[in-house]
């Protein structure tokens, strides 16, 4: 008879520590991993539109639905914390819609554009974009799995945002600094805030448009490779 | 911002975590929060009372350790802290990206995560 093995378990009572080394983060990263390589399947061409409250995000969609719905089949989601306001703006321009509540939270996360994927029929579409939650701080942090991002700024928001809020710059491939028709009004130099962008992230494209008169718009699209 | 949700996963995986090893509560938690992340502390120490209420975790502790940023400039190869402005109209002191020695455009190498280091389990 062999001697028993010696098992060594913890005792009652006993204290011990688990290394763990969970970056709570990096689910985050994992799921919009796979959310990319979905809309790669189906060759969607996703685009994360973010940016301040009031800074034209809808409007700039809306714009740009108006120039490319001839040449693609476009799908809005819209995050917004309660309302449906902005995804019926949307949808009478004629883009199947579906609005992500987010509740109480400040940011989309890949997660909720996960769920959102799975509602929609993706072989019926070529460019989805999904407005993000009006907030230049949290969804920075939160990666949804699309080819672009786009944040969204306008001149009404004085000259200072980009060194304020400089890490959602950073995320992003393309700035807008919209409501350029307001410069002269609000005293904003839209060539300084311009400087501003390209010293904090040289590799974003910033683009100048007036979503109220079109102007820039189809600069926009080209900056997207949608033109 | 997002204090709330981050720390409400923390709790999911912690509890997880506890009852694979057979715990009957946890101690403490260990976190790391990047410095550049969006996450202050204290809102953080908050959700932590509010969301362990009635789990494995009621009455452990949360120690939260600030892993300061990193960053290396583009442009002339500076590699090290972050400049800070402090401004009134910040609500925090603002990260400014921007090359303390030649003011040119940095990346983030360290100081953006926020990770669960380890966890203190009562048998």
């Amino acid at each position: 008879m062999p001697d028993e093995i010696e098992v060594i378990v913890p005792e009652e009572g006993e204290v011990f520590d688990v290394e763990l080394e969970e970056d709570l983060l990096e689910a985050n990263r994992r799921i919009a991993e796979e959310n990319k390589q979905i809309l790669e399947r189906y060759r969607v061409k996703a685009i994360d539109v973010m940016g301040s409250v009031g800074s034209g995000k809808t409007m700039l969609i809306e714009r740009l639905i108006e120039l490319l719905g001839s040449r693609y089949r476009i799908a809005v989601f819209g995050g917004d914390v309660t309302t449906t306001i902005d995804a019926e703006r949307v949808r009478r321009r004629g883009a199947k819609t579906l609005q992500i509540n987010t509740g109480k939270e400040c940011h989309l996360d890949a997660n909720l554009v996960r769920k959102a994927l799975s509602k929609i029929d993706l072989n019926d579409v070529d460019v989805l974009f999904i407005e993000n939650v009006g907030n230049l701080i949290c969804p920075a942090e939160f990666p949804l799995g699309t080819d672009s991002r786009v944040v969204v700024i306008s001149v009404t928001e004085g000259p200072y945002t980009p060194l304020k809020h400089p890490y959602i710059f950073m995320e992003s491939d393309v700035a807008v600094i919209n409501k350029i028709d307001l410069a002269d009004a609000m005293g904003v130099d839209v060539g300084e805030l311009e400087a501003r962008i390209k010293k904090i992230s040289p590799d974003t494209t910033v683009v100048r448009t007036s979503c109220k008169t079109g102007e820039g718009i189809d600069r926009v699209a080209r900056a997207l490779g949608l033109l | 911002m997002h204090e709330f949700s981050m720390v409400s996963q923390l709790v999911e995986k912690v509890v997880e975590e506890a009852r694979k090893r057979g715990a009957k509560r946890v101690v403490e938690v260990e976190l790391e929060v990047g410095q550049l992340s969006f996450l202050n502390p204290e809102q953080m120490l908050f959700a932590y009372r509010i969301l362990t209420k009635g789990t494995i975790l009621e009455k452990s502790r949360l120690t939260i350790r600030t892993v300061e940023a990193h960053v290396r400039c583009r442009l002339c190869g500076f590699d090290g802290k972050p400049e800070y402005a402090d401004d009134a109209s910040y609500h925090v002191s603002a990260p400014l990206f921007l090359c303390p020695n030649c003011g040119g455009p940095v990346e983030v190498l360290v100081g953006t995560g926020c990770i669960i280091k380890r966890v203190r389990l009562e048998v």
